[in-house]
């Protein structure tokens, strides 16, 4: 399904005439998993048409709780996987996970460094005793492969991602869908 | 380039199963029976368990995985294969088993454990009629570590009818 330069002569013209009715796109889910409970994610397929579904990505952050003897509880990064998905198809709410899957199985790149957190550029230490409260976060996850995930979205219909947070924060989720636009038969009459 | 055929594409569903095992014995099951109506490609298989535990203590299980083939009552390999040569990340050194800190505990045993990279896999295309069972048995472990293992099964549903799903 991809386009392989060296092994094809690309004629521009028909070239042209695909990418009017089919191109390469990305669907975005961006949401916030708030702390203790399960919080859906949803995008839009649109009515532009069908998207065929071929690879995801996405990131998270890692944060939790401590307790400063002075402030009170302060926001670290630790990076320990608090979220949990389970992605749905909105046509007919059909579930493409058998249950909630921990995002860090399913994404890459996965973690990323939050700057919420107070220990991200250095260690946090307690403003009474001066105690370590927390290490400086390690660096986030970089890009390795987006994950194969082929499925044909209808278009009217959304995607959705149901996240349960069993942190004591809330912590930002991103997820990419990337695929191939089908454009409808009416959005490309007369092309 | 070629136009995508939205027949075939819509004759499958990504399907992936996931299941938390709580390691007691020396060897431990993992059972999932495929649905009437379709078949189940397993395409990767993705493992993970703590080589880090809560106490800080570093140690070094290697789980192995053996794949059965239920329809012709056979083992699909000769001998069970570490999930770490093929289903990472399998026990990279950094996966920690932390206590979940929530009101609010969602996991099976009431802990986490540190996020981990996905890394490369291996391409599995093991076929299971439908009516078939996915089994694996999972060895390596001993009595206390590591205490779970997480087996994420990755692959498309696809119907026995085409178009009928």
């Amino acid at each position: 399904m991809g386009v392989r330069i060296f092994q094809q002569r690309i004629d521009p013209a028909s070239l042209h005439t695909l990418q009017n009715r089919q191109y390469s796109e990305k669907l975005i889910i961006s949401n916030t998993a708030k702390a203790a409970v399960e919080t859906q994610g949803k995008t839009s397929v649109s009515n532009l048409g069908h998207f065929l579904c071929q690879y995801i990505t996405g990131h998270f952050e890692t944060l939790r709780d401590v307790t400063d003897s002075l402030l009170g509880p302060i926001v670290i990064d630790d990076g320990v996987n608090h979220l949990r998905g389970q992605l749905i198809d909105g046509t007919g709410m059909r579930r493409l996970f058998q249950d909630y899957i921990p995002l860090d199985l399913i994404l890459s790149p996965g973690r990323k460094k939050s700057n919420d957190a107070a220990n991200v550029l250095t260690q946090y230490k307690d403003s009474g005793t001066a105690a370590v409260l927390a290490e400086q976060a390690d660096k986030g996850e970089a890009l390795f492969f987006p994950h194969e995930f082929e499925y044909l979205f209808s278009a009217n219909s959304d995607i959705l991602l149901n996240v349960k947070n069993d942190s004591d924060v809330d912590i930002d989720f991103e997820v990419v869908f990337h695929g191939i636009r089908i454009l409808a038969g009416a959005a490309v009459a007369g092309i | 380039m070629e136009t995508i055929g939205l027949e075939i594409a819509r004759q499958i569903t990504p399907y992936y199963l996931y299941q938390r095992l709580h390691l007691i014995h020396y060897r431990e099951y993992f059972n999932y029976k495929v649905e009437n109506g379709g078949g189940y490609m397993l395409r990767r298989l993705t493992v993970k368990y703590p080589s880090v535990d809560a106490r800080g203590t570093t140690y070094n299980p290697q789980i192995e995985i053996e794949h059965f083939d239920n329809a012709v009552n056979k083992a699909r390999q000769i001998n069970p294969i570490p999930a770490r040569l093929y289903a990472p990340p399998a026990g990279h050194e950094d996966i920690a088993v932390i206590a979940a800190p929530s009101p609010v505990d969602n996991t099976a045993f009431g802990v986490n454990m540190t996020s981990s990279q996905r890394l490369n896999h291996k391409i599995l295309n093991y076929y299971f009629p439908y009516g078939d069972t996915i089994l694996v048995h999972i060895t390596g472990q001993d009595t206390t570590n590591p205490s779970y293992v997480d087996l994420l099964f990755e692959g498309y549903f696809m119907p026995v009818k085409a178009g009928k799903i």
